[in-house]
């Protein structure tokens, strides 16, 4: 990378052009469905799953909040800042589930005011990373970070919160291990995955006496914004019965979490937890059937280890060819095609990519092979280089 | 060369020209269906046998029309008889005949049935037929479609059953004739949404407020390396 020149105004001129463009032309229904349920808040309404339990067979749109609660309040306060900006517009948008919303004459401006937060914590990333790493390697971190297809694809495109407990991880990873624990507690308040990255903290906390104050303040973290909520049976159902327990936990995930588990307490005495982090939210990719989206989780850590380890990268674009060539091979019209649909209508009416190709069982199969054995490969080539640091 | 690509302006160009490309693509090559009008309302089941016909009245508002979509139910998917679908003008002539079995209709289920562009349909009223000719009446698993329990569909009726007050459920589309007209078409579509004021003072917020802040979280990267 030394050779090349570093001008400030034209990267920021860049990414800010590139990031406007996706967030304000590209749509996905996940993103109307959040902000839908979250407009409840400014009405007053704190139990969104107990008000969706009795009222949703009534509403124009009958789907659950599946999200721990502060993704509600987060959401929710982000709609209502929005509501107050774009006028009444935005409200009659979200409730509009018929086949017109995607006419409507400020579509561009709802998602592109819906999606604002998100660039904040994608800069803010990008800062933090920046700090993990020395001077020379900033710059080409910067770009890894600020034009990888994923975060692109999944935070402005989808339009995905995801960004916001991984900021909070990668957060953890700069700070003394007991605020550090009571950031992944919260951040696991917003999506789960992170309380699967606590045991790593606790195990390469020093001395061993503090990683019980270590617990007790991840446990605050993640209690706190549920107390007011365990009481709720909606809320025990819809949210605890979702992503982290159905989908991710299965046999392969956790031989799989052990072994890492194991590998990271060889390796106890590195106060650096990139590699565990990483492997962990990667893991949740090689063994679940995942969401796009998740692979934010992955990302910022998968960028550290990158920028450390720059023979690595044919192994993390033959990743990354099969993370996406599995999404757009699900049977669904929104993971590709269904994106443009701001722009073109009419490309709802487009059968999803997997039904052109023939045996697609057999495509999906190798697909699905080559991502686990890859992601592996990347997994224990990083652990080979971490683990050497650690002994020297 | 690579290190010449790697400039940001030059990715980002990258990006955007890639993005343009593949939707022009899906626009020109892809699209086979655009749809025409619809009565998507089905609060009421009415099912399908032998003697009872389902018979609709629909109007197409633009030429080549090509696909019709029509909401099924089939309880445990236990009717696998013949099913006819038949596009026919109301003086009788067939026009369109389709003849697909019960086995290939889920419960809950919008079949879609396909067939050579109409070319002259806008304005034209044509009946719709759905028959299970081989349906006895008294099965216990017939096939049922949806209507609506009023008359939601004003250019048309239902002609069978007879007495009925409401519309089939269905979806009309047509196969864009002319690219030309569709990209107009896409592009007056586009154009005022594009030219909002709400979203150019979002932009521009954005690109000051943006401007200063990735500058504050960048700038701890050496700028002479």
């Amino acid at each position: 990378m030394s050779g090349i020149k570093f001008h400030p105004a034209e990267l920021i001129l860049s990414v800010l052009v590139l990031r406007l463009v996706i967030a304000a032309f590209f749509y996905h229904p996940d993103i109307k469905s959040q902000y839908y349920h979250a407009a409840f808040f400014k009405t007053g309404i704190i139990n969104i799953y107990e008000f969706l339990q009795f009222n949703r067979t009534r509403l124009p749109y009958s789907d659950t909040f599946n999200y721990p609660p502060l993704t509600y309040i987060f959401l929710g306060s982000w709609q209502t800042l929005s509501s107050v900006i774009s006028g009444p517009g935005l409200d009659d948008w979200l409730s509009d589930w018929s086949d017109r919303h995607l006419y409507n004459p400020d579509l561009f401006f709802y998602l592109l005011l819906l999606k604002l937060p998100y660039f904040i914590a994608d800069f803010l990333i990008l800062k933090l990373l920046i700090s993990l790493v020395s001077p020379p390697r900033r710059y080409p971190l910067a770009l890894l970070w600020l034009f990888n297809p994923v975060s692109l694809y999944a935070i402005y495109a989808v339009g995905q919160f995801d960004i916001i407990p991984a900021l909070m991880t990668v957060a953890a990873l700069t700070l003394a291990p007991v605020p550090a624990a009571f950031l992944l507690g919260l951040a696991a308040s917003f999506k789960t995955y992170p309380l699967l990255l606590i045991p790593f903290l606790l195990l390469h906390t020093r001395p061993y006496p503090k990683a019980l104050f270590t617990g007790v303040a991840a446990l605050a973290g993640w209690g706190l914004p549920l107390l007011p909520y365990l009481y709720s049976t909606a809320f025990r159902q819809t949210v605890f019965q979702s992503s982290l327990g159905g989908r991710i936990i299965n046999p392969g995930f956790v031989i799989f979490y052990l072994l890492v588990l194991g590998l990271s307490w060889y390796r106890r005495r590195s106060p650096d937890l990139t590699w565990d982090f990483f492997t962990v939210t990667l893991g949740v990719l090689l063994f679940s059937r995942f969401h796009a989206q998740w692979a934010v989780w992955t990302l910022p850590f998968v960028c550290l280890l990158l920028i450390r380890l720059p023979r690595l990268y044919p192994v993390f674009l033959i990743v990354l060819f099969s993370f996406f060539a599995v999404i757009f091979l699900l049977p669904d019209q929104y993971v590709l095609l269904g994106l443009f649909t701001p722009q073109n209508p009419y490309l709802a009416t487009i059968p999803s990519l997997v039904s052109l190709i023939p045996k697609r069982d057999i495509v999906n199969f190798l697909i699905r092979r080559l991502l686990l054995v890859s992601g592996l490969g990347l997994v224990f080539s990083t652990y080979y280089h971490v683990s050497k640091i650690t002994k020297t | 060369m690579y290190q010449k690509l790697l400039k940001p302006e030059i990715i980002t160009v990258l990006y955007l020209l890639s993005v343009l490309l593949f939707l022009a693509v899906i626009t020109c090559f892809g699209l086979r269906r655009i749809p025409d009008s619809a009565q998507h309302r089905g609060d009421t089941i009415t099912s399908l046998h032998r003697g009872q016909d389902i018979i609709q009245e629909v109007v197409p508002r633009n030429n080549g029309l090509n696909t019709v979509l029509i909401f099924f139910k089939n309880p445990n998917l236990g009717n696998t008889d013949r099913l006819i679908f038949s596009l026919s003008l109301p003086g009788g002539a067939e026009l369109r005949h389709i003849e697909i079995s019960g086995r290939n209709i889920g419960d809950g289920e919008t079949v879609r049935f396909q067939f050579p562009p109409v070319p002259d349909s806008a304005g034209i009223t044509y009946l719709l037929t759905i028959s299970t000719p081989d349906t006895s009446p008294g099965t216990p698993y017939p096939l049922s479609v949806a209507f609506s329990s009023v008359d939601a569909y004003l250019p048309g009726r239902v002609i069978s059953p007879a007495g009925m007050t409401g519309d089939l459920s269905f979806q009309l589309f047509y196969a864009p004739v002319s690219r030309g007209e569709l990209v107009a078409d896409l592009w007056h579509l586009f154009l005022p949404r594009v030219l909002s004021l709400h979203l150019f003072l979002t932009t521009a917020f954005v690109l000051i407020f943006g401007f200063r802040f990735l500058r504050f979280c960048i700038s701890r990267i050496p700028e002479d390396r």
